[in-house]
């Protein structure tokens, strides 16, 4: 008997097949095996709260990091001891925070160095004084919160010691800068050095006003960001990645920042709106911005000036024990090379 | 693509059966093995969410007790009192050191009290040795002047032991000023109990906890020295910081659903774990277990489904072999017998006795083969069968052809002969319509009637004879044409005046359908006849009183003779016994003639008396004859023997009998003396030279028993053969045979009173033999001894 195969029993056929393959595979087990994917490197940061460092979500949610081949894994840490202790203990591979924490752990010998500028405060971070604070001098006597040893005291450290005053004539109370505008907004201090988002929240406060913001000093409140020096010096490559995805994001930012602030607002619990207001307290400098202000070894640029101010300052406040160098903490080469391997995307 | 209906049922039955197999088990194993998973998991998820609990509730119990102590008024009078330096340092310290000492004894794992004033030098602790140190940069007291701190797990330096710190500030009742920090170490030992319970955990569970960096901070099952030195860089770990993450940011509840998942562990081993979290302090707890332990229900389940599973597939293959070859093989004999049958070979049949539907198809097969086979042979046979029916019919054609041409040319030739037969006739014959109008008629009957035959058509009787006698003859021929049956009749005739009687016989002439269309007469002259018919009747009625009167006289002779026979009886006896008389009583008186005349006188008047009884005797045969009744001859001629017994012993005859005579229907005495007669006969006149020998023999023929008595005797001559039945016939002298000679008359006479005929048949010197006939008895007829 001569027939040909139809068309349906073809399909029975193919349809037996897949049912044993499928049966097969359930049966061996194989199913339940991970998929295979692209394993990525992984680099732990952790920063305090800051609006600046929002880039660093755009390019994680962006997938700049991954593309680049980078897996950058958050960790809450605001306590900077303990992000030092972490580094010293090799659990934390990186971190943005100011210059003024680079000093610190630079002056207890924590291994870390700068590899790149994130962000300049340019109104960001501001003194909220009541109505009746209207110079830096009135603050004299006054309880003012501050997160000691951060950036707020850097802050006030730098305005008082361009003016001759001294923190010493300052009635401290020491909190970290959301408890700092959450006081100051429930009448318990005078004054509060503080940043966004708390600074806006603060603000709220009747008759409060900005005694001074980071706009009228601009360039002493320098973000960066920092690595421990071991990964910098035996895996320059994900440092180079990191960084890489670093000025993507910003230059993604500038240039849809709609679109940024509606990704990297719910991060800090804003909406795109406030987060973009409060982004413009800030800037966040290109590529070739921070090279110049990072210089070279020979030429050093504008941050080791900043860095020696504050290791200065901190000095003096007793905040260190000795002064560290700028030299060794910055790290220009990085930056340098970051587009050594390709062209820059942009 | 070739492929016989086998494979194709077995391929079905292959697809069915795997799919079934597959799912089946696809089922059982989602259904059974998702069941177990789920057990499995939820264990390990109650474990990993019970632990952390417990974590979480150490912590915060050791919490408030370090908060508790730094509102302690020894502690912050003391401080207060060193910054201001108003009192004796070392006592005051000694006051600080024993109250820590005091807070610290009941709690196990505190392991010291470190107090800092708000320099961060530590001023007071349990281990005395610590006093003095800077704190300043230390987390625990950063951390704690904002308020309470837990500080990540650790190595303490100074004993270089995982430790835990807990701090608190120590604020000024007044303002809220710093005073110091109160921190509490503590050894790791009672959150590894905490944590590393491994009750229910089987043989490679184990829970452990991992701070926000994802490194291990809690004892490994299998990995010695871990201790912030093991980072747990795996799926369940991610996965659990994220969350941590999330949490802090609000962005993810404190209370969350965990699943298990099964991903490599750190120790590069497949592992379903699942983590839990201690918020307070941004660590994860993570239970897992082998992926192997935790799943070996599940691989044992899998086996069984894949070894059942192969088993009953190899099972249903096979038996979808046998089956598609149980019903691929009937269809491919159905097959090979359809092609043999079509290649001519009608005579096979197939030999499938299945029962099913293929069994009924092949019988089906089988009775339309046996059909075709004989169609087909019917078909030859009625092809030949035509061809030769053609051949023959074409012969017969031809042949039909030829006879008919023949016969037509016969048909005329007989029509001719017919005519001149009918026109020559002595008869008159003439046709008529069914109204009785001639349509011809021979040339006899038209010279009759005075005319020419062809002149008659159209005329009726009434043209030629008077009114009755037309009526009569048109009623004639209604009758025979009604009854449509040929008709004699026997009617008078008038021609040329002459009062004639004529016989006519008509008959109804019918088409070729049957229908009777008009009648044929033909009739002769009998006059001559009837007249001579009419003398011999008169002769006839002559004989018949000829006869009656000659019974009457023979009746009469024979009462004559029976009344001479008697009555001249008594006168014989009167002259013989007055003869006597005279010779006894004048014997010696007489003279020798006179005696010798009346003996002569007396000899003849007893020879008369002798011939007297004779003759009654004959006419006794018919005046006192006995009934006629059915008689077993056998017995009689045995009746007949016995009588002669003597006779036959002394002349030393042979008598034999045929056994099977036929029985007759006889006067039984007179048959006896018959026998008698003949038998005595056949003794008597026996020849000298030999002993006698009798054959007695009989047989049916023509409806009537024919016997006859053979002898070996002396015989006679052929012309003495009628002679011998008359009466007082004698053909030998009286001395040599005596006898009367009315034996054979008396049997002549007895049967001719049967019926019957006797005739002789002899040849002298070698024997006779009489033959006689009798009628036969009626088969039902009793014999009457």
């Amino acid at each position: 008997m001569e027939m040909r195969i139809g068309p349906r029993l073809a399909g029975w056929a193919w349809l037996g097949g897949l049912l044993l393959l499928a049966w097969l595979l359930v049966m061996t087990g194989c199913g339940a095996k991970a998929p295979a994917g692209q394993e990525l490197e992984r680099l732990t940061i952790a920063f305090q709260v800051w609006v600046g460092y929002g880039p660093l979500y755009l390019a994680a949610d962006k997938g700049f990091f991954a593309e680049e081949g980078l897996e950058l894994v958050f960790v809450d840490e605001e306590l900077d001891a303990a992000r030092r202790d972490a580094f010293e203990a090799g659990m934390l591979d990186a971190e943005a925070a100011t210059i003024g924490l680079l000093v610190n752990k630079r002056a207890v010998g924590t291994p870390v160095v700068a590899v790149a500028e994130v962000d300049l405060s340019l109104g960001g971070d501001a003194i909220v004084a009541t109505e009746d604070i209207h110079s830096l001098s009135d603050l004299m006597g006054r309880r003012v919160a501050l997160a000691r040893d951060n950036v707020g005291e850097i802050f006030l450290s730098y305005l008082l010691h361009e003016v001759g005053l001294s923190l010493e004539l300052i009635t401290i109370v020491p909190m970290s800068p959301d408890k700092a505008g959450q006081a100051f907004l429930d009448g318990e201090v005078d004054a509060a050095v503080t940043y966004e988002p708390w600074m806006s929240k603060a603000i709220a406060r009747p008759g409060a006003h900005i005694l001074v913001s980071s706009r009228d000093a601009p360039g002493i409140i320098v973000d960066i960001l920092t690595v421990r020096e071991q990964i910098v010096r035996e895996n320059p490559a994900v440092v180079r990645k990191l960084v890489r995805g670093w000025y993507r994001a910003v230059e993604f930012y500038k240039a849809n920042p709609e679109e940024a602030s509606r990704i990297i607002g719910p991060h800090f619990d804003l909406s795109p709106q406030q987060y973009a207001e409060q982004a413009a307290g800030l800037y966040w400098p290109t590529w070739e911005e921070a090279l110049e202000d990072f210089g070279t070894e020979d030429k050093p640029g504008r941050l080791y000036e900043v860095f020696d101010t504050i290791a200065l300052i901190k000095h003096n406040n007793g905040r260190i024990p000795h002064k560290p160098q700028a030299l060794g903490a910055l790290s220009p080469g990085t930056l340098r090379s970051i587009y050594d391997s390709e062209a820059p995307t942009r | 693509m070739k492929m016989r209906i086998g494979t194709k049922l077995m391929l079905a039955g292959a697809v069915c059966v795997l799919a079934t197999v597959s799912v089946v088990s696809f089922l059982g194993f989602c259904i059974g093995g998702g069941a177990l998973r789920n057990e499995i998991e939820s264990h390990l998820v109650s474990a990993a969410e019970s632990r952390a609990a417990h974590v979480g509730t150490f912590l915060h119990e050791h919490e408030e007790m370090i908060e508790m102590a730094a509102t302690s008024w020894v502690l912050r009078i003391g401080l207060r009192s060193l910054e201001t330096g108003a009192a004796d340092r070392a006592a005051v310290v000694q006051d600080m050191n024993t109250r820590l000492l005091d807070f610290i004894h009941p709690v196990e794992d505190i392991c010291e009290l470190l107090l800092l004033d708000r320099d961060g030098e530590v001023v007071a602790s349990t281990t005395p040795e610590r006093i003095g140190l800077d704190g300043s940069t230390d987390a625990y007291f950063v951390g704690a002047r904002e308020g309470p701190f837990v500080k990540d797990a650790y190595v303490s330096t100074a004993p270089g032991q995982p430790s835990l710190a807990m701090s608190a500030p120590l604020l000024d009742d007044e303002g809220g000023r710093l005073l110091g920090v109160l921190v509490a170490r503590l050894d790791m030992d009672e959150l590894n109990a905490l944590t590393c319970d491994r009750t229910g955990l089987g043989e490679t569970g184990e829970t452990y906890l991992i701070n926000k960096y994802g490194f291990m901070i809690t004892p490994s099952r299998f990995t010695e020295d871990t201790f912030l030195k093991l980072k747990v860089d795996t799926e369940n770990a991610r996965a659990c910081l994220a969350d941590v993450v999330a949490m802090r940011r609000g962005l993810l509840a404190e209370k969350h659903e965990h699943e298990a998942k099964v991903f490599v562990g750190y120790r590069g081993v497949r592992v379903l774990g699942v983590h839990a979290h201690v918020p307070e302090i941004g660590w994860g707890l993570l239970a897992e277990i082998d992926a192997s332990e935790a799943f070996a229900p599940l691989a044992k389940l899998r086996s069984a489904l894949v070894v059942f599973g192969g088993l009953f597939t190899v099972a249903a293959l096979a038996g979808a072999y046998l089956l598609a070859r149980r019903i691929s093989q009937p269809i491919h004999d159905l097959h090979a017998g359809a092609e043999r049958i079509g290649s001519g070979e009608l005579d096979f049949r197939l030999d499938i006795r299945t029962g099913d539907e293929i069994g009924q198809l092949a019988g089906e097969f089988n009775r339309m083969a046996a059909k075709l086979s004989e169609s087909y042979a019917s078909l030859e046979q009625g092809v030949a069968e035509r061809t030769a029916d053609l051949a023959q019919a074409n012969e017969e054609l031809k042949g039909e052809i030829t006879d008919r041409k023949r016969a037509e040319g016969a048909l005329r030739a007989s029509e001719t002969k017919y005519r001149t037969l009918v026109e020559n006739l002595p008869q008159r014959i003439f046709l008529k319509d069914t109204n009785s109008v001639y349509v011809s008629c021979n040339r006899n009957y038209a010279a009759d009637l005075g005319i020419r035959p062809e002149d008659i058509a159209g005329k009726t009787d009434c043209d030629f004879h008077a009114e009755g006698l037309a009526e009569k003859y048109r009623a004639d021929d209604k009758r025979v044409m009604d009854s449509g049956e040929t008709t004699d009749i026997e009617e008078p005739y008038v021609h040329e005046g002459q009062q004639m009687v004529v016989h006519t016989v008509k008959t109804p002439v019918r088409d070729r359908q049957g229908n009777i269309t008009g009648l044929l007469g033909i009739f002769w002259d009998i006059t001559q006849r009837k007249r001579a018919e009419q003398e011999l009747q008169r002769y006839a009625q002559r004989l018949e009183s000829l006869n009656a009167e000659f019974e009457r006289s023979n009746r009469d002779l024979q009462e004559f003779t029976y009344a001479v026979s008697h009555d001249l009886q008594e006168p014989l006896r009167k002259m013989n016994t007055f003869a006597e008389f005279l010779v006894e009583d004048c014997a010696e008186c007489l003279p020798e003639n006179s005696l010798r005349h009346l003996r002569t006188i007396r000899e003849a008047s007893l020879r008369m008396k002798d011939r007297i009884q004779h003759l009654l005797a004959l006419a006794r045969v018919e005046t006192q004859g006995g009934e006629m009744v059915a008689v077993e001859l056998r017995t009689v001629i045995n009746e007949v023997l016995e009588d002669l017994s003597e006779q036959v012993r002394e002349c030393g005859a042979d008598i034999s009998v045929q056994e099977d005579l036929p029985r007759v229907r006889a006067d039984r005495v007179q048959l006896g003396r018959l026998l008698q007669n003949l038998i005595g006969n056949a003794l008597k006149f026996r020849s000298p030279d030999r002993p006698p020998r009798v054959t007695i023999s009989g047989r049916e023929r023509d409806g009537e028993a024919v016997f006859s008595i053979a002898d070996n005797g002396i015989g006679i001559e052929k012309r003495f053969s009628e002679r011998i039945f008359g009466v007082f016939r004698r053909l030998h002298q009286a001395e040599q045979y005596e006898g009367a000679g009315v034996g054979l008359a008396l049997c002549k006479k007895i049967i001719q009173r049967h019926g019957g005929r006797i005739s002789l048949r002899s040849e002298p010197g070698i024997g006779s033999t009489f033959t006689f006939t009798l009628p036969v008895a009626s088969q039902g007829e009793e014999e009457n001894p």
